[in-house]
């Protein structure tokens, strides 16, 4: 290597889960004193990468070395006794108990009578806080600090001990940007003492400040290793993006009708004046980065957020959504993206599943007709090409893909005006991705509007007739299918201009 | 291939329950010469039929993920109300009437401290398992009121054609009703549905608070009519009474197949958990095993009927 000394080495590293490659051979190398950026979209597999080494998952293949050794990390304590520290996004901690003793948990100081000796419990705490210059009171409850504070503490935890390496994964995502310049003080600060830090975030400004080197990964793919210095914004960009587009179902381009729905100036608590249109036949793409409130806009079409401003149209009619009954009434249809959770009764039948949404339709005096509900599921098992042995089988039993046809059918059978998918091909293998955009294409061609959330760029550029842009609730641009291309996307929800 | 292991797994559940029904009734029938008799099934089923009642409505409350606690003070202040009825002079139908209207009024707070006050289940019944025995003890100054009125209490005791005592036939009503209410109607879909994953059933437009209010309203009418039938063959409103059927109720719905955690059982099975119930606790009667003993014996039961059904989902994993 280069005359700078390595510090960590991964090396081919492999991970398969069921189904997916999460990481392809993958390298990532930290210089002792560095902090190295970890750029890429969504499932990219950066956190897959960052959970190896911190023994949270075990590779598949693949060596890692440290300081030149070869180690194994079996589990987190693997990790934490070769000094590698890890915050993740969403921090571990008890919020009733005390600062300090979230940050001693099991290993408080005791007086010789066995009980907890607090003055030095306490003391102790406090040194420790100093060193990330963090002043409170350690005996206030650590749920009322802020999320910075609370990073902070993570940070001096990590320092108290013999640590070669940080890893911080996303610190920043939910910082105004005085507390960003404070966490990238210090991150550099950490850095000087010789330790490697490995950096996650999506804002390329912050980026520029913090890291001396980036690695970029795509679709768990390793691309390319650049220093900060020398590489553009430009550059990163083409790295993230890029994804191959042959082989991918392209929907032709539609004729879109009239306007079906409006949202005008749409405002909750986690998105900011939202304004948009869907015409019939018409695919609406939207994209954005985790936590760009693309979920929670769409739950707010379906009646799950309180508005507090701004108002919904169904085909020029002011509409009032309050619950998923309502939309439904108002011809408003959401799949979800956590398919188990939220859309499936996983023990019942297909049958029971697919007929979930439109009961009312098949119940004549509180009686489900029988009849009807076995044409509705053949119906859909027929027309989807659903594999399932019969419409009794458990739900639980198909494969992921066939699973969301299920879902498909059920709302299918609403016949909605607007139909709202969110992230439609997760965890879905390809064949069945290609299915279900054929799916999709001809309930657009049938004339359903279509709002299509989706991490997936290469998706959404192929399906989309128009593709909206999202970042911190807001949306911050629209591409028509004519100018829209990868990279224009990338610019515009990494804070383009 | 999959429809196969689906028809194997159903057949275990049922014909199990129903293989231990009939090897009790065997060995019983051995060891006892008056066990296996039609007067005494008729003796059995009379003493069953509350518990068998509300084991219906239980059903429906387990299956929605719920649990009802509070059914036993339920039944002893219906007994007080139609007892305190009967006693100013009211009829014996303004007196069932009242009763069973107070179960559902029971049920209806249950079910809006559940829903609207996001209390879990568990714990608003146990509140009002106290709040209610309190009421009952309150409004019959804490004493047995008596019910000597011949057309109501033929209601606990009177057996029709001479063979088929009243409360059987009522409580092979309410199974009959119940077993249509799962198989065929929106409302038993719905029971499942939340009952399976709340969520999903939610955002599929599904009604959840009221569906949630019905479940326990009609485990109130329930418990109502279990309270009328053992005031009406006690002779008396006794605010004490009725301690123990909660937990009866919910283990044989519980032996009967139906999960904890909801979504999952049968009517079918809750029957056969309440007839294997009986059964034992009448084999045993006959066969003079002290009460202790008994007792100890049906927790045992349960439980061994529980890690039976455990091991089948594990095994499925």
């Amino acid at each position: 290597m280069d005359k700078e000394q390595t510090l960590l080495e991964m090396k081919g590293i492999t991970k398969v889960f069921p189904g997916v490659k999460a990481l392809d051979n993958v390298d990532l190398a930290v210089r002792k004193g560095e902090v190295l950026a970890l750029l890429g979209e969504n499932g990219a597999g950066k956190s897959t990468l960052l959970k190896i080494l911190s023994g949270a998952y075990q590779k598949d293949e693949g060596e890692v070395y440290i300081e030149g050794q070869r180690c194994t990390i079996n589990n987190p304590s693997d990790a934490y006794g070769l000094g590698i520290h890890i915050i993740y996004q969403e921090l571990n901690y008890i919020p009733d108990l005390s600062v300090a003793e979230n940050i001693f948990q099991g290993n408080l100081f005791y007086n010789k009578f066995h009980l907890v000796d607090w003055k030095k419990t306490n003391g102790e705490a406090e040194k420790l806080l100093e060193k990330v210059g963090l002043h409170i009171d350690v005996t206030r409850p650590i749920g009322e600090l802020s999320v910075m504070e609370k990073q902070l503490i993570e940070v001096a935890k990590a320092l108290s001990t013999e640590m070669k390496i940080l890893i911080m994964d996303e610190p920043t995502s939910s910082l105004n940007e005085k507390e960003v310049a404070s966490l990238v003080k210090l991150v550099r600060e950490i850095a000087s003492k010789g330790i490697g830090v490995i950096f996650i975030s999506h804002r390329l400004e912050e980026l520029y400040l913090v890291a001396d080197r980036i690695t970029i990964m795509r679709d768990g793919q390793y691309i390319g290793t650049e220093d900060m210095k020398s590489v553009s914004r430009d550059q990163l960009i083409q790295m993230m993006v890029g994804r191959e587009m042959k082989d991918m179902f392209v929907k032709e381009a539609a004729s879109p009708g009239k306007i079906v729905f409006e949202a005008k100036g749409i405002t909750t608590k986690a998105v900011k004046d939202i304004t948009l249109e869907v015409k019939s036949g018409e695919i609406l793409g939207i994209y954005g980065l985790m936590g760009a409130g693309r979920e929670e806009m769409a739950e707010t079409f379906f009646g799950l957020h309180h508005i507090t401003a701004g108002s919904l149209f169904m085909k020029g009619k002011k509409i009032k959504v309050d619950n998923p009954r309502g939309a439904i009434a108002h011809g408003i249809a959401y799949v979800p993206a956590e398919r188990k959770s939220d859309s499936l009764i996983l023990i019942q039948t297909v049958r029971e599943n697919t007929t979930m949404a439109s009961l009312d339709k098949i119940t004549r005096n509180g009686i489900i007709s029988r009849s009807d509900e076995k044409r509705i599921t053949l119906k859909w098992i027929e027309k989807f090409g659903i594999k399932t042995p019969t419409g009794e089988t458990a739900v639980e039993n198909l494969s992921g893909g066939n699973q969301q046809k299920v879902v498909m059918g059920r709302w299918m059978e609403m016949e909605p005006d607007l139909l709202i998918l969110n992230d439609p091909t997760r965890g879905v293998d390809v064949g069945a991705k290609s299915e279900i955009y054929k799916i999709i294409d001809e309930l657009c061609r049938a004339g359903t509007a279509i709002i299509m959330i989706s991490s997936d760029m290469s998706e959404l550029l192929s399906m989309s007739d128009r593709v909206a842009a999202m970042s911190e609730g807001k949306i911050c641009g629209e591409l028509s299918r004519r100018e829209v291309t990868q990279e224009k996307l990338m610019e515009l929800v990494v804070g383009g201009k | 291939m999959l429809k196969q292991t689906k028809v194997k797994k159903k057949l275990t559940t049922e014909v199990a329950l129903l293989i231990v029904l009939v090897i009790m009734l065997i060995v019983f029938s051995i060891l006892s010469p008056y066990f296996f008799s039609l007067s005494n099934f008729m003796k059995v089923g009379l003493y069953t039929a509350q518990m068998g009642v509300m084991a219906g409505g239980m059903t429906l409350v387990l299956l929605s993920g719920g649990i009802d606690v509070s059914v036993g003070s339920v039944m002893a202040i219906v007994g007080i109300i139609a007892g305190l009825i009967l006693q100013s002079g009211g009829n014996t139908f303004l007196a069932v009437t009242a009763g069973v209207l107070t179960g559902g009024v029971c049920g209806l707070a249950n079910g809006l401290i559940i829903t609207k006050g996001h209390v879990n289940a568990f714990i608003t019944t146990l509140g009002t398992m106290t709040i209610i025995r309190g009421l009952a003890q309150i409004f019959s100054g804490g004493k047995t009121i008596l019910i000597q009125n011949s057309a109501y209490n033929a209601i606990g005791r009177k057996y029709i054609l001479g063979i088929l005592p009243l409360p059987v036939l009522i409580m092979i009503i309410v199974f009959i009703l119940f077993w249509f209410i799962l198989k065929y109607t929106k409302f038993g879909r719905q029971v499942y549905s939340i009952g399976g994953n709340e969520k999903s059933a939610y955002l599929s437009g599904i009604k959840v608070v009221p569906t949630y209010l019905w479940i326990y309203i009609i485990m109130g009418f329930c418990a109502g009519i279990s309270g009328i039938m053992l005031s009406a063959q006690s002779g008396a409103g006794i605010p004490s009474a009725a301690a123990e059927i909660n937990m009866e109720t919910i283990s044989a719905v519980i032996l009967g197949g139906t999960s904890l955690s909801g979504g999952k059982g049968k009517l079918i099975g809750t029957v056969m958990g309440v007839l294997i119930l009986a059964t034992l606790s009448n084999g045993l009667n006959l066969l003079s095993v002290p009460s202790f003993y008994q007792e100890v014996i049906r927790g045992v039961v349960l439980i061994m009927a529980v890690i039976f059904d455990m091991m089948k989902e594990r095994k499925k994993d």
